[in-house]
């Protein structure tokens, strides 16, 4: 499975723009698409990341607490 | 060097200055940071910078990049600015931080209270802890620090006696104005920099003798005799004057004094170098703050701020008085630099003090003579 091309050109132009919020959301899409496979605690991990960066207590606690279910926090 | 800085100690009349190596050696300068600087308590910037919560502000301090920054509690804390994984800078502006400090390189996150909260894929991807990083031991590395009339100080070392036993004579001195004081804002503040030494600059705000010659503007109502040397061995030096007159406005606005001064106030102010590097003024109208920051050998930042008893001052006022201070420290540029330059002069052997004026700069040249002799790193 890949990142549809929308997507990743989100993901992309949010990092250009260093926008935390706008990363932290599609990384969580990322991981929605991606739920159940080897890739989802890595979108989960940098959507976490974006979240802490942010202070989004709702995403942090979201992403924290499935990435903990995964055993990878 | 240790013989030529016994001469420093000898009495006034016959003691010498420092040497030009000190002004104008950067090893030398190097030697200093850590003799003056890292063992003691060092001014490094103002909490009124840093305001709010999760307000950062990154400040190069001797070359070594630090983080100030006012934690969830509203505590100012300083930090080396470094991640602790590969020492790249976290913070390269001042911003304020709504969640975690977030390294740029790998996204280490910090809490602004140091603690490192996250350590993304360090485990491999998707693994964000990994047994043999332990996580509580790698906080961010806090710089000890102390705030004093909102002045920053910072021990770099981390094993100077508490900013208070150190510095009680001269919280004592000027007790009376322990209580609220409140900068002025944009219009109180300003920043200079001079082409000398730091030491100069130390040198040069420490004694009264100057005056009538490079701020003639004081003569009518500052006359040097009014003036008179402030002087404790291994803290601070400096000079006061019995005849302060208040800086008075179009239909005779002044500032509100502050509350309840002692009786010496009504006429008296005092302008000290807290060593090494925080030159303080005590007006019963205004106090002022300023930190020098050395840059290099011969280069100097110096940050004014100025104070008030009221938060609600004129705005026309505070402007008109940081203009009329920021002219006298420009006044000054001319005879710092020209002093700097002065020291690439050969047959210049520190300079011979005036026995009567000059107590206070050679109470300073002891202090930073004693300081070099006495430092447990540069034994041999």
């Amino acid at each position: 499975m890949n990142l549809t091309d929308e997507l990743n050109k989100d993901i992309i132009k949010s990092h250009i723009n260093s926008d935390s919020k706008m990363l932290a959301k599609h990384y969580l899409e990322a991981a929605n698409l991606f739920k159940g496979s080897i890739e989802e605690p890595f979108f989960l991990t940098q959507s976490y990341v974006f979240s802490l960066e942010l202070g989004d207590l709702k995403t942090i606690q979201h992403t924290f607490s499935r990435l903990k279910k995964l055993n990878r926090i | 060097m240790s013989e030529r800085l016994q001469t420093i100690f000898a009495p006034l009349a016959q003691a010498n200055g420092l040497a030009n190596e000190h002004y104008t050696d950067p090893q030398v300068h190097d030697i200093e940071k850590r003799a003056l600087f890292f063992d003691t308590w060092a001014g490094l910037s103002v909490a009124s910078e840093i305001p709010e919560i999760g307000d950062a502000k990154p400040i190069s301090f001797l070359g070594m990049p630090l983080l100030i920054i006012r934690d969830k509690a509203g505590n100012v804390r300083v930090f080396q600015n470094i991640c602790r994984h590969r020492g790249m800078i976290l913070v390269s502006k001042a911003q304020r931080i709504e969640g975690a400090i977030r390294c740029p390189y790998h996204s280490w996150c910090y809490s602004s209270e140091g603690r490192l909260i996250t350590t993304p894929h360090v485990g491999g991807p998707g693994k964000n802890a990994h047994p043999e990083v332990d996580k509580a031991a790698l906080g961010l590395i806090e710089v000890r620090s102390h705030i004093w009339r909102d002045v920053i100080f910072i021990n770099i070392s981390g094993d100077a006696p508490p900013f208070e036993t150190v510095h009680k004579h001269l919280i004592k001195r000027w007790k009376d104005f322990d209580q609220p004081m409140f900068q002025g804002g944009e219009n109180s503040k300003f920043t200079i920099n001079v082409k000398c030494n730091w030491k100069l600059a130390v040198e040069n705000y420490c004694e009264s003798y100057h005056l009538p010659w490079v701020h003639p503007g004081l003569n009518a109502y500052s006359r040097l005799e009014d003036h008179y040397h402030i002087e404790e061995a291994g803290l601070y030096s400096g000079q006061g004057t019995n005849f302060y007159r208040q800086f008075e406005g179009d239909g005779g606005y002044k500032f509100p004094s502050f509350n309840k001064l002692g009786k010496k106030w009504g006429d008296s102010a005092e302008y000290i170098t807290v060593f090494p590097n925080v030159l303080m003024a005590c007006q019963k109208d205004h106090a002022w703050s300023a930190v020098l920051n050395p840059i290099s050998n011969e280069l100097t930042t110096e940050d004014i701020n100025i104070y008030y008893a009221s938060p609600t001052t004129n705005e026309e006022m505070r402007e008109a008085n940081k203009k009329q201070w920021k002219d006298i420290f420009i006044e000054d540029i001319l005879v710092v630099e020209g002093m700097q330059l002065g020291r690439n002069c050969t047959g210049f052997d520190g300079g011979r003090f005036s026995p009567a004026m000059d107590g206070p700069t050679h109470l300073f040249h002891s202090w930073v003579a004693n300081k070099l002799l006495n430092n447990k790193s540069l034994r041999p």
